[in-house]
């Protein structure tokens, strides 16, 4: 009996081995190597470019430190301030009509209608189409002698030259337009659904008419989701590529940052400068979100 | 013992990785033997494809590997976008395939930056030699213009036909032109051939320009290929006519007005245009109207053809340069691979120019004067802008078109002048 108890006690006394990593853990990394090679890819390759940024890198010829020439010359190059203001000039047509339309639609896609989710889905339904088969399709109808030139000159006006030096870019957002706002209209939509009915019960007591319900209640709600988007939108307006590459206007009246970066790379294989020009956009990026951050807090509401 | 086990099992997961990153790496051992002698080798040939390029190669694929029973061909086609942007870092991380395809106007950069193989020796102890080609097809595979090393061969050549609408013609109580018509001629016809609903010409682009360029004796880079040749007065006086048959004569639509997603010959709405043999086969398929090639017209009694090959190259590092070679050698000279390859252009070795079943066989299936686009792009035969900046040139070019030939009123010289300090400026960058 004794001797059990001093057996027991030994062991009580034992210090335990600790696990250096538990099971868990274990898993968790094994788990995570994937995505933390992904990442290690991705800074990597950043860091590599900024580095290249700095250089004369042809893929072919070992690379040259030319310090900051490559950014001395995009200053001066006359097609990074065309592609830089034919950005500019897309942000500022196409955001707020991807904005004004789609809320228009969601409103309307709102209602308690029969059929409603049928439209719901006409008007999403381009989002879910390839931007190739989107430029295809709107390059017929944008020709001299196609649908929309045709239906214009059966109603007795005059022919659009929709893809000329003056109103390429236009007709690109016209298709940009037509291609995403059912992906705004959908944010917008789901934003509609998330206000409180008992606000609007309560304006309806109060003698609220529909459209200062609109106005005092349903915008300011909606702020989040406009700033969501707002952020999203200029992004993607940045990063701008598809539709410009496969529809061009000439003397370079859609040629965007992107594009111009692709050319540079993978046409003229002038690493170096493109890596230069994609480090100032990501400057351009960087600067105009943080500004849009620091004045959401003026405008954006998360409650009345 | 369990995380022994999940250790182990972390580390035979990034070997696993490892292996598969490796595998992903630029190894091109494919055949291992650089001697077609003996033991099997297999070669990889990559190039860009038009219209049922993919099938013609894939038969004369298969009737080398029948004559050379040693040497397999791995083909890998891609379209012409993808394919130069592959090329370039294939060839940088010297992964390229054993043959590559190679186009006339881009040729020159890849050999300044020594990255193909001089074929000189080969056709120095080859079985074939080069002047079974005719010199001006010979010659758009050389480097530097003034001591010139073969760098590509052709395959088929391509060139710039003036197309005619016959019926169009005869409407018009218009003859077949003779040889050596001249530009007033030329311009005079266009204007019988214009009407309510067709113009007499299109007012061609780019490379489409050569023949004309030429007639007028100049050309839009310098003989050396390294600097610009659009400030000289030939080639004012070059575009000044093309404007004015848009304006003056108006024989020709504005650019503006033609839609590009349909051909303005196959409509019917230009009754004479300058467009690629590549469309012969497309052509044959019009069931409205007759139509033929004419020649070219003449100033001064200049005439000149456009004329293009299509060639192909050995990368400087390739693998398996023998086998690669006889590959090159059966496509461009054997009888077995050019009467598939003629198909989707035209014949190009000079015993086949000169064997006129070969030629009246295409006649027959139109044009009918194929013969004498042939004559003139083998003997009056003109590149267009075929140097280390061709697309970027072309770009340049069309660009100074939009400026020049949509505008009632431009300043034509100020507008060459242009184009004349931006073609500099690219060729000036590295």
């Amino acid at each position: 009996m004794r001797s059990n108890r001093v057996l027991a006690n030994s062991r009580l006394n034992k210090p335990v081995k600790k696990k250096w990593i538990s099971q868990d853990a274990a898993w968790a990394f094994l788990l995570l190597i994937p995505l933390f090679i992904g990442i290690l890819l991705i800074y990597s390759s950043t860091i590599f470019g900024f580095v290249m940024s700095f250089t004369n890198w042809d893929i072919v010829r070992k690379a040259e430190w030319v310090g900051i020439e490559n950014y001395r010359t995009l200053a001066e190059d006359e097609l990074v301030w065309k592609a830089m203001r034919n950005t500019l000039y897309f942000l500022i047509i196409a955001i707020p009509a991807k904005l004004i339309i789609g809320l228009a639609l969601a409103v309307l896609l709102n209602q308690k209608l029969k059929g409603v989710n049928f439209f719901r889905l006409t008007y999403f339904f381009p989002t879910a189409c390839s931007v190739v088969a989107i430029a295809l399709v709107w390059g017929y109808l944008y020709g001299v002698d196609g649908f929309l030139n045709t239906l214009l000159q059966g109603l007795g006006l005059s022919k659009v030259y929709w893809m000329d030096e003056h109103n390429a870019m236009n007709s690109i957002a016209i298709m940009s337009l037509w291609g995403g706002v059912g992906y705004i209209a959908l944010l917008f939509l789901a934003g509609l659904q998330n206000v409180p009915p008992e606000y609007y019960e309560a304006s309806r007591v109060d003698g609220a008419n529909r459209f200062q319900q609109f106005r005092m209640i349903t915008l300011p709600l909606l702020t989040p989701t406009t700033f969501f988007i707002l952020i999203t939108q200029m992004i993607t307006v940045f990063q701008m590529f598809g539709e410009n590459y496969l529809m061009p206007g000439p003397l370079n009246s859609t040629l965007s940052i992107v594009q111009y970066i692709f050319t540079e790379a993978f046409q003229g294989f002038r690493m170096g400068y493109a890596s230069a020009l994609s480090y100032i956009l990501i400057l351009i990026i960087f600067i105009i979100t943080i500004v849009q951050f620091k004045l959401q807090k003026k405008w954006v509401n998360y409650d009345l | 013992m369990k995380n022994k086990k999940l250790i182990s099992l972390v580390i035979v997961s990034v070997l696993a990785l490892s292996m598969v990153l490796s595998a992903c790496s630029s190894s091109t051992k494919t055949g291992g033997n650089n001697e077609p002698s003996g033991k099997e080798t297999t070669i990889r040939f990559s190039t860009w494809y038009g219209p049922g390029d993919i099938e013609i190669w894939k038969e004369v694929i298969k009737r080398f590997e029948a004559d050379h029973p040693t040497i397999k061909v791995k083909f890998e086609p891609l379209e012409w976008d993808t394919y130069w942007q592959k090329i370039q870092t294939q060839l940088a991380s010297k992964a390229a395939p054993d043959v590559i395809g190679m186009h006339v106007g881009v040729v020159y950069g890849y050999a300044e930056k020594d990255q193909l193989e001089s074929l000189n020796s080969y056709l120095e102890t080859g079985e074939h030699k080069i002047d079974e080609l005719p010199e001006s097809l010979a010659a758009e595979g050389q480097w530097p213009k003034d001591d010139p090393q073969q760098y590509a061969l052709p395959w088929h050549f391509t060139g710039g036909a003036l197309f005619v609408n016959l019926t169009a013609f005869k409407e018009a109580g218009i003859e077949y032109p003779e040889q050596g018509w001249t530009l007033d001629e030329f311009t005079e016809a266009a204007g019988k051939l214009t009407t309510s609903t067709r113009f007499g010409f299109l007012t061609p682009s780019f490379s489409m320009n050569a023949g004309l360029m030429g007639a007028f004796g100049t050309e839009p880079t310098t003989a050396d290929k390294l600097h610009s040749n659009y400030n000289s007065p030939e080639v004012l006086e070059y575009k000044t006519w093309l404007h004015d048959l848009i304006y003056k004569y108006k024989v020709a639509p504005n650019p503006k007005d033609v839609d590009g997603k349909v051909d303005p010959f196959i409509a019917g709405k230009v009754a004479m245009s300058l467009g690629g043999a590549w469309n012969f086969p497309v052509y044959r398929k019009i069931e409205n109207f007759d139509w033929d090639i004419a020649p070219m017209p003449t100033r001064d009694g200049v005439s000149k053809t456009y004329a293009g090959p299509d060639m192909l190259s050995l990368p400087k590092d390739g693998k398996n340069k023998e086998a690669a070679w006889e590959f090159i050698q059966f496509a461009v000279f054997d009888d077995k691979a050019q009467e598939i390859l003629r198909n989707t252009g035209l014949p190009m070795l000079k015993k086949d120019l000169a064997d006129d079943t070969v030629i009246n066989e295409i006649a027959q299936q139109k044009p009918a004067h194929i013969k004498l686009f042939l004559e003139g792009a083998t003997t009056d035969g003109v590149g267009y802008a075929f140097t280390k900046k061709f697309f970027e040139i072309a770009k340049l070019e069309n660009d100074a078109d939009v400026k020049i030939m949509q505008n009632p009123n431009p300043d034509i010289k100020k507008e060459l002048e242009n184009l004349h300090s931006l073609v500099n400026k690219e060729f000036e960058k590295k």
